[in-house]
Parts: structure tokens; sequence; C-alpha cells
């Protein structure tokens, strides 16, 4: 494969560039920076990256300033074929036509495919492994041995239907580190199987105790109730004697009072008879006296009274009318009385005449005096008289009256004193003190009966005495009814200070059998939100059985996995040692030319690729990296990548790009080099990357930069 | 008279097998339960009896003890007489006696009073006799003390072990002797401790086993039943219905003539039922370009049974291996002829880990994906 023309557009330094390439030795000429090394990355790019993963791989080719990415466009000569490659970066994607007609294009892993085919480079690493070397690097292909190794296994086996076994193996330490961890932190599922072992090993150690909890818990609410029911049942036989022994000492009060009350009743009922008793006696006593109402008594008293009032008042009046006699009798209207009267007459008229003719005479100051008293002295003679017998006529008048008042008193005492004879005859009674004393005696028996009557009444007490007599026969029933139970609960019978101790012993069990009660609902509560049991720690015991059966499968499939990567290793090993057999002899032809055939003969080893080359002056393997110098190793590594690039790529003889590798090496070393260059120039197109002219006259064609 | 007749529930079982799906199976036996409870309800039973193993043992949680008990009240006044096993053998302070105390139902009798071996129903004119004898009690034969008590139309006996013709040949721990049963005049002995049906009303005893009604075991070939006792003077009639328990299958699959994964798995979800335990073993030469994952497949499958399980038994070369060619200069043929030379020389376990290596070399060098 080569390729004979390149543009590049964006790429790197490069807005807007082309060159064309011939076969065998293209020299690529420009100072440092002038764009060499962007332009090799360009031809690996064209051939090897993917634009679809964007720009990974050409990271360096993007510009800044660029408003669109890297595009690539090459053709490519393969077996007398041109082919037109295009890749744009920016737009992720890839076309591959021959002779104007697509033969890959969109799908930017099929181009890539296509041409990573025709350039027999599996990946832009192994290209860079091999058939790239730049300077100071050509050591560096380590990172790239397992790819180099899968290319070799697919040299031998054709590259056919086969997935590289390295794959294989890969997967199967994937599904390995999966498993068994790729630390012993990690674990893998092994690990997490063994966590969950653990952690179910320690829900069944803690629910197997849950269990004996429960079990216990249980077995305690068994007993509990068990106590408490016995508790209860002993509190209820307490109660019960002790409601019993309160009845029979109530019935023994009952008794006392009823007895009490039996005794009263009795003698209530002796007294109200005896009352009863009485009241008829003094009934009947009732014949024995005149029943003289209080108005007929009151009518004889006042007739009495007024007799009495009368004859005081007749006495008196008599005595009255005998001083109103004596009075009269005593009382005189003449004589001496007349007197003045007289001698007032005769003076008066004497000194009337006298003072007349005094008058006329003119004797006149003592007649006047003379005839004045004598008129005096008339006029009081008169008064007296007048007065005398007009109190005569008063005096008169009252014994005249008094008298007529008097007889007309005495008659009306006759009158009344007949009347009253006529009531005492009435009554029989000889006298009025006699009737009285019968009316006493009678109100006395009165009152003695409603004495007697209250007493009764008060015995009786708003009840008759049948009443009394049917509660006597009641409380007697209730007496006898009592006694009986009483009877009964004879053997209850205790003292108050043992009922008061039964009662404390009551209250402790009542205490007791709440203390249960609430020991009991705990319990209970417990029990009931208990959320292990059997079935529970089965479930983990079988998922601990079940996972423990997992990571035995896990182990045996650890195994199986171990041995299978073995058996492909060593299927693998089978089919490298054919193909090292070649990578040695070419590496050994190329590293013979490269010191003159100071070292010519290297080996791999096929597990790791790693060389060591054969010393004719040691006469033994030599590892180059202990016991050769840095140029030598640097030949032995370039034999290595040449020998490698011509196999990997077998007869596609892919490009080889050089990027100045030999610019250390002294006039002889080079030559040797550039003799082996030109040799591979002849199957290989070569890009040779320099500053120096001193390969001009190697190179078949320059491209100046 | 009509008696539901239900034994071995084994409510809580454990299950020592890692493939059988034990929270499944646990799950499914409360589901049958409520099942035989709907069944009694519909049947207007008269009595339930469970003989004996009703619960796997005694340690179970209180939470399927609560569920026992809320399904037990759903019969509402008909009677439930349990009897303890040998699985759920009596124990002091145990649950039955806290039954036996507390009465969480009030249709519900525990079978394991020593000094009263009966239980009186007179709304049915019935006794029904039962004993088990608790854990650390002398071992015998309970009808050795169970005596007829006069007065009731039915006597109906919940007996639990094994019936034995010969004493004296006798190994059971709980033996029931069949002579001893056949001369007590039970209408009905409704029998506990096998887990399969049996009835002996055909020989003339008036007897029956009910067998378990869940099927725990694909060994228990003729469980998944309980009976329906009709009872009538003077007639008994002993009928096995069938529960919706679980149903155990095996199918073997010859890989070589399953056309792809397609295929395998459209004939394997033609057995699917979500009481189906199903164990699918694979034989012939192994379907490699189908890029068959066990694992895959029992974890795409398991959610349409109520366990699936495969036996991987296919062979990913001839029987005679040499007649396998291969070409050496792939790496494919190189590890074929590496595999090849090593079954040659390899025995017993080493073998098979060989031909399962070889299973999966052969499937990766192929190119298809395992993981």
């Amino acid at each position: 494969m080569q390729i004979s023309h390149i543009i590049l557009k964006d790429f790197g330094r490069f807005g807007n560039f082309s060159c064309d390439f011939s076969p065998g030795l293209n020299l690529i000429k420009g100072a440092n920076e002038a764009g060499k090394s962007t332009l090799a990355e360009a031809v690996i790019a064209a051939l090897l990256v993917d634009p679809a993963s964007g720009s990974d791989g050409i990271a360096r080719a993007v510009r800044w300033e660029g408003s669109h990415g890297p595009v690539i466009e090459a053709v490519l000569d393969v077996d007398g074929s041109s082919f037109k490659l295009t890749k744009d970066f920016g737009q992720g994607v890839s076309a591959l036509l021959k002779d104007n007609e697509t033969v890959s294009s969109g799908d930017a892993g099929n181009v890539n495919t296509w041409v990573s085919d025709m350039l027999g480079m599996p990946s832009p690493e192994v290209y860079k492994a091999t058939a790239c070397v730049s300077q100071g690097k050509i050591s560096h292909i380590d990172d790239s041995i397992e790819a180099i190794k899968d290319k070799l296994e697919s040299l031998v086996t054709g590259n056919k239907e086969e997935l590289a076994a390295s794959i294989t193996v890969k997967k199967i330490r994937e599904r390995i580190n999966q498993i068994a961890g790729e630390d012993s932190v990690s674990g893998g599922e092994i690990g997490g199987i063994k966590a969950l072992v653990d952690e179910l090993g320690y829900n069944i150690d803690k629910l197997e105790r849950d269990i004996a909890s429960l079990k216990k818990k249980r077995a305690d609410l068994i007993q509990m109730e068990t106590a408490y029911r016995n508790v209860a049942e002993d509190l209820s036989s307490k109660k019960e004697k002790y409601e019993l022994g309160t009845k029979a000492c109530e019935l023994e009060k009952q008794d006392s009072r009823l007895i009490s009350e039996l005794d009263q009743l009795d003698k209530r009922i002796q007294r109200a008879r005896e009352a009863n008793e009485k009241i008829e006696s003094l009934k009947s006593q009732r014949s024995q006296f005149k029943k003289i109402s209080q108005a007929e008594i009151g009518e004889i008293e006042q007739i009495d009274s007024s007799l009495n009032h009368l004859s005081a008042k007749c006495a008196e009046l008599g005595e009255d009318a005998n001083e109103a006699e004596e009075d009269l009798k005593n009382y005189k209207t003449g004589g001496i009385y007349s007197l003045p009267t007289l001698i007032g007459l005769i003076a008066s008229g004497f000194f009337g005449v006298s003072h007349f003719q005094g008058f006329l005479t003119g004797f006149y100051p003592h007649l006047w005096y003379a005839l004045g008293g004598s008129l005096a002295l008339l006029t009081l003679g008169l008064s007296i008289t007048i007065s005398r017998r007009q109190h005569r006529a008063f005096l008169s008048k009252r014994y005249n009256k008094l008298t007529g008042k008097l007889e007309s008193l005495k008659e009306d005492i006759e009158s009344r004193k007949t009347r009253l004879s006529e009531k005492l005859e009435q009554f029989s009674e000889s006298s009025i003190e006699e009737l009285k004393k019968n009316r006493w005696r009678f109100e006395e028996n009165e009152k003695r009966i409603e004495n007697e009557t209250a007493y009764y009444n008060e015995i009786l007490d708003g009840q008759t005495l049948s009443d009394l007599q049917k509660q006597h026969g009641d409380l007697s029933q209730q007496f006898k009814t009592a006694s009986g139970e009483k009877e009964k609960l004879s053997q209850y019978l205790a003292d108050p200070a043992d009922l008061e101790r039964q009662k404390l012993v009551i209250n402790e069990f009542e205490e007791r059998v709440k203390d249960l009660e609430r020991e009991r609902v705990i319990l209970n509560q417990q029990i009931e939100t208990a959320e292990g049991g059997s079935e529970l720690l089965a479930s983990y015991i079988e998922r601990k059985e079940k996972a423990k059966n997992r990571m035995e499968t896990l182990e045996r499939e650890l195994a199986i996995l171990e041995l299978t990567a073995r058996c492909i290793e060593e299927a693998r090993h089978n089919v490298l040692v054919s193909k090292l057999e070649a990578l040695n002899n070419r590496t050994s032809k190329i590293l013979g030319d490269l010191t003159s055939s100071r070292y010519s003969k290297v080996r791999f080893d096929k597990s790791n690729l790693k060389f060591e080359v054969w010393s004719d002056d040691k006469g033994d393997w030599l590892d180059p990296e202990k016991w050769l110098s840095a140029g030598t190793i640097d030949q032995i590594y370039l034999a290595a990548r040449l020998a490698l690039a011509d196999l990997v790529s077998k007869e596609k003889n892919s490009i080889l790009i050089l990027d100045d590798p030999f610019a250390s090496y002294d006039e002889k070393r080079l030559e040797n080099a550039m003799k082996v260059i030109r040799e591979l120039s002849e199957n290989h197109q070569i890009l040779l990357l320099t500053s120096q002219d001193h390969y001009d006259k190697w190179a078949d064609s320059t491209i100046n930069l | 008279m009509k008696v539901i007749h239900s034994s071995a529930i084994h409510f809580g079982r454990s299950f020592t097998d890692p493939r059988m799906p034990g929270d499944k199976l646990r799950a499914g036996i409360k589901s049958i339960f409520s099942g035989i409870i709907d069944i009694a309800k519909e049947e207007s039973a008269d009595l339930l009896i469970l003989a004996g193993d009703t619960f796997d043992n005694i340690d179970v949680s209180q939470n399927l003890l609560d569920f026992f008990i809320s399904e037990i009240k759903r019969l509402d006044k008909t009677p439930v007489m349990v009897l303890p096993g040998s699985c759920d053998q009596y124990e002091k302070g145990s649950f039955w006696e806290q039954w036996k105390i507390l009465r969480p139902a009030e249709n519900l009798f525990v079978l394991a009073n020593p000094e009263k071996r009966y239980v009186e129903i007179p709304e049915i004119s019935a006794v029904v006799y039962g004993y088990s004898p608790a854990r650390n009690d002398k071992p015998g034969d309970p009808l050795e003390r169970l005596k007829i008590v006069d007065g009731s139309d039915y006597h109906i006996a919940v007996l639990y072990g094994h019936l034995i013709s010969d004493p004296d040949q006798n190994q059971s721990e709980f033996p029931l002797n069949y002579d001893k049963l056949a001369s007590i005049p039970f209408d009905y002995a409704a029998l506990g401790g096998q887990p399969e049906f049996r009835s002996f009303v055909d020989v003339g005893l008036k007897a029956a086993y009910a067998g378990s009604p869940a099927a725990l075991s694909p060994e228990w070939k003729d469980s998944g039943n309980i009976l329906v006792v009709d009872l009538q003077k003077g007639s008994l009639n002993v009928e096995p219905r069938k529960v919706d328990g679980f149903i155990w299958k095996e199918a073997e699959i010859s890989m070589e003539t399953v056309a792809n994964m397609e295929d395998l798995k459209k004939r394997i979800i033609e057995m699917a039922g979500q009481n189906t335990s199903l164990k699918v073993t694979l034989s012939g030469l192994a379907l490699l370009e189908a890029g068959l994952n066990l694992d895959h497949l029992q974890n795409e499958l398991e959610d349409q049974f109520l366990h699936i399980e495969f036996v991987d038994r296919t062979r990913v070369l001839p029987d005679t291996i040499s007649e396998v060619k291969v070409q050496e200069k792939t790496i494919l043929g190189q590890y074929l002829k590496v595999m090849v030379d090593k079954l040659n020389s390899a025995s017993g376990p080493q073998k098979g880990d060989l031909e399962e290596s070889l299973k999966i070399g052969y499937t990766l060098l192929s190119g298809r994906e395992i993981w």
C-alpha cells in the first residue's frame, strides 16, 4: 500500500496543504516547527484514526482558529487500484471511494476497517509501535505488545473467524475480576456473597436469639397468665369471703338493730295499748259527769257573777240610798241660811231709802257703801237660799233615783237568782260550786283523754296500732330471715379488725392483679410486635445456603475460568511459537545489517515479546537493557520494529514513517541504517522526516516544507 | 354432617435444598390454607380438622400465628380442631399452651389435653377425640386412652401417627394400632402424619390420611388434597379434593431439537405457572451457537414459575472426541486440540471441569457473548 497524494485542511499548522508522495523513500524536509511531525501525524490519522471518535488521536491537529474541524483527503494506491479517502474530523465522517465509486462511507468504522486491512495494521497503536519510528522513542513499544501479539496470532490463524485470544482471555479475566474482585477490597461477586453470608450469619444469630427470647416470652406469658388467673381467682375468693364476712357483720348489726327495733316496737305497742286502755277508761268515766256546755257554764257563771256583782252593787246602792236619805234629811233650807237674805233685804231697803235721801240731802258718800254692802249681803243670802234649795232638790231627786235603782236592782237580783236556781236545778246541782266542780272534773277527764290521746298518737306517730303490729310482724319476719342468713354466714363472721385485715389483703391482691395485668399487656405487646420466627430464620438459612451454594458455584466457575484462560493461553502459545521463529529470523537479519553483523541473533519471548541478543563474545543470550549501550539498544529496537512492521503488515507492505530516527547515529551506523531503509523501501513506501541534508542521496523524492 | 379434614400444612417450613424457593413456598402455603378456609365456608362445613403438623415447628413467628388465627376466625362459629403433630409437637410454654389458656379464637380447639382427651360439640351432637403427646412425654399409641363418651350422635377421632398392623414390629415414634382403631366405634378417624392421601374406608376402616394440601416436595406424589367427609349415621363418604397447591414438573430437552434460544424459551414457557416448579434437564450436543447462558435464562424465566431450575447435561463435543477435526493453525483449532488432549487424559470431576471450560472457551473464541 502506498499513499500518493494528501490534502490537509485546518489540520494543525496547515490551513490548506497538499503534497504528492512517490513510491520508495520519500524525504520530507523542513526546519524545526515546519510541520514535519504534523504531516506524519496526518498520514497516520488518514490511515487509522476514526473521525467518529472525534478529535481523539489528533488532539494536536485541531486548530484553535479553525472554523471547521480537520479534514484529510488522501489518495491510496493498493495493488494497482486507486482509492480516494476522505476523513472529516469536524463532522466525524469518512468516505472511501474506488474509481469514484463508494467503497464505504458514513460508518467511519467500516472505512477504518477497510483502510486498516489494506495497510495490514490492526490499530493505530500497533502501527505506531511498529511502522512509526521517532527519534528517542524507538524502544517505546511496550504499550502495544498485546496488540502486536494479537496481530501475530492473526497472522498465523489467517485473521479469519476467531476473535483474538487476548480479547477472550481479557473477557475471562474481566469475568474473573467480576467474580473475585480486582483487589482484596472490592471483593467482586464472591466478596459480595461473603459479605451477604456474614450478614445472614449475623442475622441468623440475632434471629435465633430473638426466637429464643420469643419462646421465653411465650412461656413467661403463659406463666404470667396462669399466675394472673390464680391471683385473680384467689382475689375473687378473698373478695367473696370478705363480702360474705362484711355481709355477716352487717347481718349481725342488722340483727341487733332488728332486736332493738322489735323491742322498741314492742314497748311502743305496749304503751299504745296502755294509752288506749286508759283513753277508753277515761272515756267510760264521762258518764259520771254531766256534760255542761261551756256556754251553759258560761251563762251560769255569768249569772253567778252578775248576782255577785249586782248584790254588791245593791248593797252599795242601798248604802248610797241610805246616805242620800240621810243627806236629804240632814239638809236644811231655812233658818240661819235665810238670815243674810233678810238682813240684806232690810239693810238694802234701809240704805236704799237712805241713799235716796242722801242723794237728796247730800249725805251721800257713806250711804253708797252701806247700800252696796246691803245689796251684796242680800245677794249672798239669796244665793245661799237658792243654792240650798236647789241642792235639796237634788238630794231629793238623788234619793229617789237611788231608791228606784235599788228597787230595780233588787228585782233584777231576784230574777237572776231565780234563773240561777233553775239552772242549778237543771244540772241537779245544789250550788254553782258543785256545778263548777262537776264541770272541772268533766274537763279534767276530757283533758286527760286528750292528753292520753295525744300520748297515744305520739306513740303511734301517725300510724295505727295495727300498722305497728304489722310492722312488728314484718320486723319479726325480717329478724327471722336475717337470723337465718346470719346463721348461714356465721362461719364468715369476723370482727371488724379481721375484716380490715382482709380488706388490706384484697387491696394487695388487687394491686398484684393490676401489676400482673400490666406485665401481661407488656408481654403480649412484645410478643405481638416480635417480628422474628422460624420461617424468617428458615428464609435466612436458605438464603445463606443459597449464597454459599452460589459462592461454591462461583468458585468452581473461577477455577473453570482460570482453566479456560490457561488453556487458551496454551493454544495461543502454540500459535505464537510458529510465528516467533519468523520474527526472530527477520529481526536478526535486520540487526545484523545494522550492526555490521556484530549482533546477528535475536530471540523473542513468546509471552511478552521481550527479546534477548546473542553475544558471541559472551557466548550467551543477553538482556539488551542490562548489557548493551544505548546506541546498540536503539539499533536492536529499530531492527525489531522494522521486522515486526514487515511481518505484521505481511504482504500488505505498510507505509513506514521515520521521524528523523538516526539523528544521533554516527556515520557508520547511519550508513548501515540507511542501507536497511533502502532495502525496505523496495517493498514499503517510506516517509522519512528530517531537517538535515545527509539523507538526500538515499531519497527517491523530496518534499520540502 | 360435613367435615373438612386436612393435615401436614407445614406453615413456616424450612427447605434444606438451596434450590427450593423457600420464601415463595412459605407464602404459597398461606394461600393454600386460605383456600382451605374458603372451601370450608363454601361447603358450610360443620367441622374443620387439622390433623397434625399444621406448623413446621413451634418457633414460628407471631405474625404467622396471627395469620392462622385470623383465618380460623373467618369460619365464625365452625369449630376447628387442631392436633399437634411431630413437627409442631406440643410443648409447655409454646403457643399451643398459650392458645389453650388464652383461647385466641372461640372456635379453635387444641387437642392436647392429657386429662380430657375429647371435646364435646353439642351444637352438632359430636364428640371429637384426640390427643397428641407433649415433646417430653412418653411416646405411645394415643388410642390406648381414648374411650367413647356417650350422649352424642357422632364420634370423630383425630389421630397422628403411622398405622401399624403388628405392634411388635413397630419402629415408629407415633404408632397407631390398626386393630385397636378398628375396635373403637368411631364414625370417622381423621389421620395425620403422612404427606400423601390414603383412605382406608374401602377396606372397612373408617379412617383416612388427608396428606398435605401443599405438595411441598416433588416426592409427595399423592398430595395436594383436602378431604371432604360426608358423615351420616350409618354412612361415610370421604372425597379427596384438589386444592390449588404446588405443581412439580420435570422436563428434558435435547438441545439438538432446539432451533435457537427463542425456541428453547418458548418450549419452557409452555410449562409455566405461578405454582409450578420446573426442573429442566438440557441434554444432547450443546447449542453453542446460541450463546446459551443458563444463569441469564433462569433470571429471565423465573418470574413465570414458582421456581425454575436447569440441569446442564449438554455436550460440546461429539461422544467420540477423536472425531473432532481441528484446524490447528487457528487459535480455536489449537484450543480444541489442547482441550481434546486434556479430556482424553482426564476423568471424574476434572473431566467435568474441562467440559465446562470447553463450553466457555469454545463459546468465547467463537465470538459469542456469555456474560
